[in-house]
């Protein structure tokens, strides 16, 4: 392996002042381990003070930083140059803001917007249970959690959303489906009635159509397309309709 | 002045939350728990709440369980104070501990997903400092969810304000605190993606902007810790307390300084040196590679001294091993994957069969904004802003005197938001009406100032220099000298700031002009912190000082730091609080001015 | 060893397909075959349609016959070769989906494989039986041995589905699915093994006369109206924003199938 590369970055620029959208490239001299967003940095520091892009976390745990390498939507905070060389097999990459959400500028789109969907299927417990005891939590086996423990993993990046094969118009998309599953699942809520009537609305899980994208490109490695197609199946003891 | 800045908008709210993290939440829960009418408005630099720092943080939380035969609330009151290097305060001590529990359940039973023994009920591990009886053997008390606990409280605290209709208003900051005779009635706002600045008039206002680790070059930090709650106190002529108190994670991945769990010690990683020797055993020969963290992270930085580390070839920084290669794969793929899978992602290396490469990383800032037990901010005498609270990392209560137990933290947002929560629905009963005079404010001009400034510095080179400076001068090593030229330095540093052209005029999503403003933060809040280390003379909790390097009573107190302006930094006192020693109850005397060995 | 061999040449064939490949790389090779199965569904709408509107003329035999010769000619019976690519290969894919989705098998990477090596099979098979051009087969056997088994095919859908939560037009579109998963392919089979099985309109009308073969074409025309139909309603169901211009579609769809509904069944009653 290479201990340096040459690495050029096409990137999909927008400026919101005059709406105006190009492609500007940038070459860069770049070691093994750095990452995408060292490389943004880099142009930053070095070349380009204007070229806006997003990151909190850096290190794949909040999912802020995803932008589209060569089609695919990944975390810039992950791809390190070696990987990504060899991945993609070339040192040329174009470099894409996520299209879930409007842009806002540069590879910086609306996070805010994009949660809207997340936001519907409610993230949350709705009616919780009424724990054993007041001074109690409840008891919860591990075997059950194993069920949707993956799904909680999630960490609203969006790049399956943007990956799936159902346009971005509808569907709530593959995130948004987990964030609904989980309480399905989760024996403290419920209120399930609701939350099935998301579920399998219109812009539910009936706009997957198994293509698994979503499992192939999230960077949490979970298995979103097995939690829609649980949904799918559909075998769900449901309290209100029992 | 720029004539393209104007306020588009005037808000009026109850409570104004800045900083959209796991204490800012909390907070907003509570209060909406209790009286949901109250409108809450939650500001969030990042690009959504679930963003914040606090979803990055793993470990877990620590609370002792009334259900335990065997840990005590005294117990874990003890280590805490120990542990702060007998620099906490004794009250807020008390005050947290003693609900810790409660606020687990409080989490439980609005959905968080705890790990869970086999018999459903919430898994304990232990952590660095926590112990039973005194010190005798380590305690069983930080509840987690995977190694993801902070994500696990982020996301139900973000999912309960959710659920009650609060506003969050993503990418903006709250550029400066308003004030209307002594009382703060709000703050003044700057939309990023919109590019305008709107006014928000609010009856009780909470600072939770969370940490400063980006004044450091290699930092667990997040992007957007950048010390702006201080920085904006400091602004508003409110005291900072303990800034020289900075813990440094010791074992952070080169690199980018990623931060490797502490659970990677928990679990059985041995730290070794350049000769492959377990280290630890010098250092801290019972606790080995459990001892507190400043004592770990110090002990990484003596190897290193002592040249016994490895120079990394890619990131030219000298480190040391963590050894993880023992542990069984089962560890590997149950207790630890996420943080095992860092080395892999990061630095492409399997932590199964290779040695890992990690190094002291900045990590917490134990001081912050002086607030009382409360979270109510005060000011340099002590006196209470009315309608301005703080809490979480960007204040100190302080909870962690010079130095922060693992887990102490989370605990510290979930209690404490709770806490203000309930100080705000007092405070906003008495309050008369609402504000609408209008007030004075100062961002307008130096928004102008740096969209019109002139000089070719850059400003991401700046900021460069002034981390290599601090991480230098004023890390895990302090000395009279190095922090007397850092100093001089940063000055030098803030002229050049104000000498940097921006390369983008626009005011939309500038991303440039964000960083101009938080450098003006991160040298602010570095100024605080080298003055108030160069002012502490001895060496305490994670403050050491190669020429002072024991712990001196003279220095029984917090620090108070007022800044009249960037070149005018005073330096003032504040008692520790000892009611629990005072008390004389059982055990009182392990709550003295005591030795901290591990 | 060589079955390794041969996957890895293939697959590193298929990774240089020009556009497949860049969405193999970014999305996965299940993406693609999403793509494919949605494409080939929509072929077979499409054809089904043509297909209809040509047996209608079997009402006036004569003009089948005229028209019908048409089809006869080389091209074309190329093309009907053809067409068992999408056929078959919609039809594996889709029971390949159905238990994916409903039975819970989700590490069907094997199926997957077998998906497509039944479908290069079929087809091979086909074309050898077209050229072959003369075997003669109990049409009535042979239509009771497919529809036995696709029957009970579907039964263990509708089972599966039966009490599950979800919508229930989506559930009779996988049952639909599983009805058709033989039947089609084996009809397409079927209407290549002798000269004149379907060219003759009297050969045909014959066929049809028998009222077992009347309820299984029936039955196959409704299948696949509904299934085709719920299918196109659901992709415009992925881009379509508007709530009124999608109503007005599904309607629009809905009235299509059942007019190629009354058609198909008004030919299956008159004869
Ligand atoms: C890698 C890592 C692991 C950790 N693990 C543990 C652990 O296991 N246990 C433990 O107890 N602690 C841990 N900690 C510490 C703990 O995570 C933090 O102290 C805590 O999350 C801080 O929370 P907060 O709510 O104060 O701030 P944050 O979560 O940082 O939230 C700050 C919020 O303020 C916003 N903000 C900032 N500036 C502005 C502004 N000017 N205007 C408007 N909004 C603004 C931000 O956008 C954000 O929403 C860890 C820390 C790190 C770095
Ligand atoms: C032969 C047996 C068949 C089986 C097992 C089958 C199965 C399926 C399945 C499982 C789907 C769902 C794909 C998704 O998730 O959207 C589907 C979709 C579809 N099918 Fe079939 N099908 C068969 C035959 C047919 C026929 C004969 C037609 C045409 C008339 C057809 C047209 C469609 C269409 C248009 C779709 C929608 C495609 C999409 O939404 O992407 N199918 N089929
Ligand atoms: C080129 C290949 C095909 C030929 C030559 C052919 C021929 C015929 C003929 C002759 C009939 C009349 C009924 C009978 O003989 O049993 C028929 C009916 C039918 N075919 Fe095909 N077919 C072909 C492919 C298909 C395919 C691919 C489909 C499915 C998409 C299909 C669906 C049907 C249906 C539903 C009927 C019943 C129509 C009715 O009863 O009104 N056919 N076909
Ligand atoms: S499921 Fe995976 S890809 Fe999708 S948002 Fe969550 S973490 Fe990202
Ligand atoms: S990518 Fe989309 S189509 Fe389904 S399996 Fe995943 S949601
Ligand atoms: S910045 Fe948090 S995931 Fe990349």
């Amino acid at each position: 392996m290479a201990s340096h590369y040459h690495i050029t970055l096409k990137i999909r620029r927008y400026d919101p002042e005059n709406r105006r959208s190009w492609i500007q490239n940038y070459h860069l001299e770049a070691g093994r381990i750095l990452r995408f967003v060292d490389l943004f940095r880099k142009i930053n520091n070095e070349q380009d003070p204007t070229f806006s892009w997003n990151s909190s976390c850096e290190h794949g745990q909040c999912g802020t930083c995803s932008v589209k390498i060569n089609g695919k939507p990944l975390l810039a905070c992950e791809l390190l140059v070696e990987n990504a060389v060899q991945y993609f097999n070339t040192p040329v990459f174009n470099v894409e803001p996520l299209e879930v959400a409007p842009v806002v500028r540069d590879l910086v789109f609306d996070l805010t917007k994009a949660y809207k969907r997340i936001d519907q299927v409610k993230p949350y417990v709705i009616s919780p249970a009424n724990p054993p005891s007041d001074q109690d939590e409840y008891s919860i086996s591990p075997n059950e959690m194993k069920q949707y423990i993956n799904a909680t993993r999630c960490i609203n990046c969006f790049c399956c959303s943007s990956a799936c094969i159902s346009s971005h118009r509808n569907f709530l998309g593959p995130n948004a489906m987990l964030a609904s599953m989980i309480r399905v699942l989760d024996p403290r809520e419920k209120e399930k009635a609701q939350r099935l009537k998301i579920l399998y609305g219109h812009r539910g899980v009936y706009r997957c159509h198994s293509s698994r994208a979503c499992s192939f490109v999230c960077p949490k490695e979970i298995d979103v397309a097995h939690f829609v197609a649980l949904a799918k199946a559909g075998r769900f003891n449901d309290p209100n309709n029992e | 002045m720029n004539n393209r800045l104007r306020i588009t908008a005037t808000l009026h709210c109850d409570l104004l939350i800045i900083g959209s993290g796991g204490a800012g939440l909390r907070c907003a829960a509570n209060v909406l728990d209790k009286r949901p009418e109250t409108r809450v408005i939650a500001l969030t630099k990042n690009a959504h709440p679930q963003k914040s720092h606090t979803s990055t943080a793993q470990g877990g939380l620590a609370a002792v369980d009334p259900g335990d035969p065997e840990d005590k609330t005294i117990y874990h009151m003890f280590d805490t104070w120990k542990g702060s290097d007998c620099t906490a305060d004794q009250d807020v001590i008390k005050k947290i501990c003693d609900s810790s529990w409660e606020q687990i359940l409080w989490l439980e039973n609005r959905g968080m997903h705890f790990s869970r023994n086999p018999k459903g009920k919430l898994s304990k591990r232990t952590f660095g400092g926590h112990t039973l009886n005194f010190g005798e053997t380590s305690a069983y008390r930080a509840v987690f969810e995977a190694d993801r606990t902070g994500k696990g409280m982020m996301d139900t605290c973000w999912g309960e304000s959710l659920k009650r209709n609060i506003s969050f208003l993503n990418q903006s900051i709250g550029t400066e605190l308003l004030f209307k005779a002594g009382r703060c009635v709000g703050c003044l706002v700057f939309k990023l993606k919109e590019g305008e600045f709107i006014r928000i008039f609010s009856g009780a206002t909470v600072l939770a902007t969370g940490g400063s680790g980006q004044v450091f070059k290699i930092t667990t930090n997040c992007r957007q810790n950048t010390g702006d709650g201080p920085a904006v106190a400091l602004q508003a002529g409110l005291p900072m307390m303990d800034p020289e108190a900075i813990q440094f994670h010791p074992t952070g991945m080169i690199g980018p300084g990623i931060l490797a769990s502490e659970t990677l010690r928990s679990v059985g990683g041995i730290l070794r040196n350049k000769d492959m020797e377990p280290f630890m055993a010098h250092y801290a020969p019972r606790m080995k590679e459990l001892a507190p963290r400043d004592l770990v992270a110090r002990a990484i930085a003596s190897e290193i001294r002592k040249k016994r580390g490895i120079l990394s070839s890619d990131h030219k920084v000298e480190h040391v091993w963590i050894d993880l290669r023992h542990l069984p794969d089962a560890v590997h793929e149950q207790q630890i994957p996420e943080v095992s899978g860092f080395f892999k992602k990061f630095l492409n290396l399997d932590p199964k069969s290779e040695l890992c490469p990690v190094h002291p990383s900045s990590h917490y800032q134990m001081g912050g904004i002086s607030t009382n037990a409360f979270g109510e901010a005060q000011d340099h005498l002590q006196r209470r802003v009315p309608g301005l609270f703080a809490i979480g990392e960007c204040a100190a209560a302080s909870l962690h005197g010079f130095n922060r137990l693992g887990t102490n933290s989370l605990l510290e947002l979930i209690t404490m938001g709770k806490f203000v929560g309930n100080k705000v629905l007092a405070y906003l009963d008495h309050l008369s009406k609402e504000p609408t005079a209008t007030v004075d404010f100062i961002s307008f001009d130096r928004f102008s100032q740096y969209l019109e400034a002139r000089g070719k510095n850059k400003i991401g080179q700046i900021r460069i220099d002034m981390q290599e400076l601090m991480t230098e001068n004023v890390g895990v090593f302090r000395t009279e000298e190095g922090l007397s030229k850092t100093i001089d330095a940063l000055r030098e540093l803030k002229d050049r700031a104000d000498q940097t052209a921006l390369g983008c005029k626009s005011l939309r999503m500038n991303q440039e002009l964000l960083q101009r403003w938080e450098l003006d933060n991160l040298l602010t809040v570095s100024m605080a912190i080298s003055q108030a280390a160069l002012n502490r003379r001895e060496s305490r909790g994670a403050h050491f000082r190669d020429d002072f390097p024991e712990r001196d009573d003279a220095f029984n107190h917090h620090t108070i730091v007022i800044m009249g302006s960037f070149n005018k930094v005073e330096i003032k006192k504040r008692e520790i609080d000892m009611s629990i020693f005072k008390a004389k109850d059982q055990h009182f005397e392990k709550f003295d001015f005591i030795e901290r060995a591990y | 060893m060589v079955k390794k061999r041969l996957e890895r040449f293939i697959s590193h064939r298929l990774d240089q397909v020009p556009i497949a490949s860049v969405y193999v790389k970014s999305r996965g090779w299940y993406f693609v075959i999403a793509w494919a199965h949605r494409l080939c569904g929509i072929l077979m709408v499409l054809f089904a349609s043509v297909h209809i509107y040509t047996l209608s003329f079997l009402s006036t035999p004569a003009l089948y016959d005229a028209k019908i010769k048409f089809f006869g000619l080389a091209p074309f019976a190329f093309l009907s070769w053809m067409l068992a690519i999408p056929v078959i290969f919609h039809a594996l894919n889709g029971g390949r989906l159905i238990l994916y989705e409903m039975f819970g098998s989700r590490n069907d990477n094997s199926m997957t494989r077998w998906v497509f090596s039944l479908s290069i099979a079929f087809v091979f098979l086909q074309g050898l039986l077209m050229m072959l051009w003369s075997r003669s087969v109990s049409m009535l056997f042979f239509w009771l041995v497919a529809a036995t088994i696709n029957s009970s095919l579907a039964c263990i859908v509708i089972s599966k589905s039966w009490k599950a939560t979800g919508s229930i037009f989506w559930k009779f579109h996988r049952i639909t699915g599983s009805f058709l998963l033989i039947m089609v392919p084996a009809h397409l089979m079927l209407m290549h093994l002798q000269p004149g099985i379907s060219q003759e309109a009297a050969m045909v009308i014959a066929r049809i006369q028998n009222p077992f073969i009347k309820w299984i074409d029936l039955g196959m025309l409704f299948a696949m109206l509904y299934h085709g139909g719920y299918g196109l309603i659901s992709i415009t169901g992925d881009y379509i924003e508007s709530k009124v211009l999608q109503n007005g579609l599904a309607a629009l769809i809905f009235l299509t199938m059942a007019a190629f509904g009354w058609i198909g069944t008004r030919l299956a009653i008159m004869i």
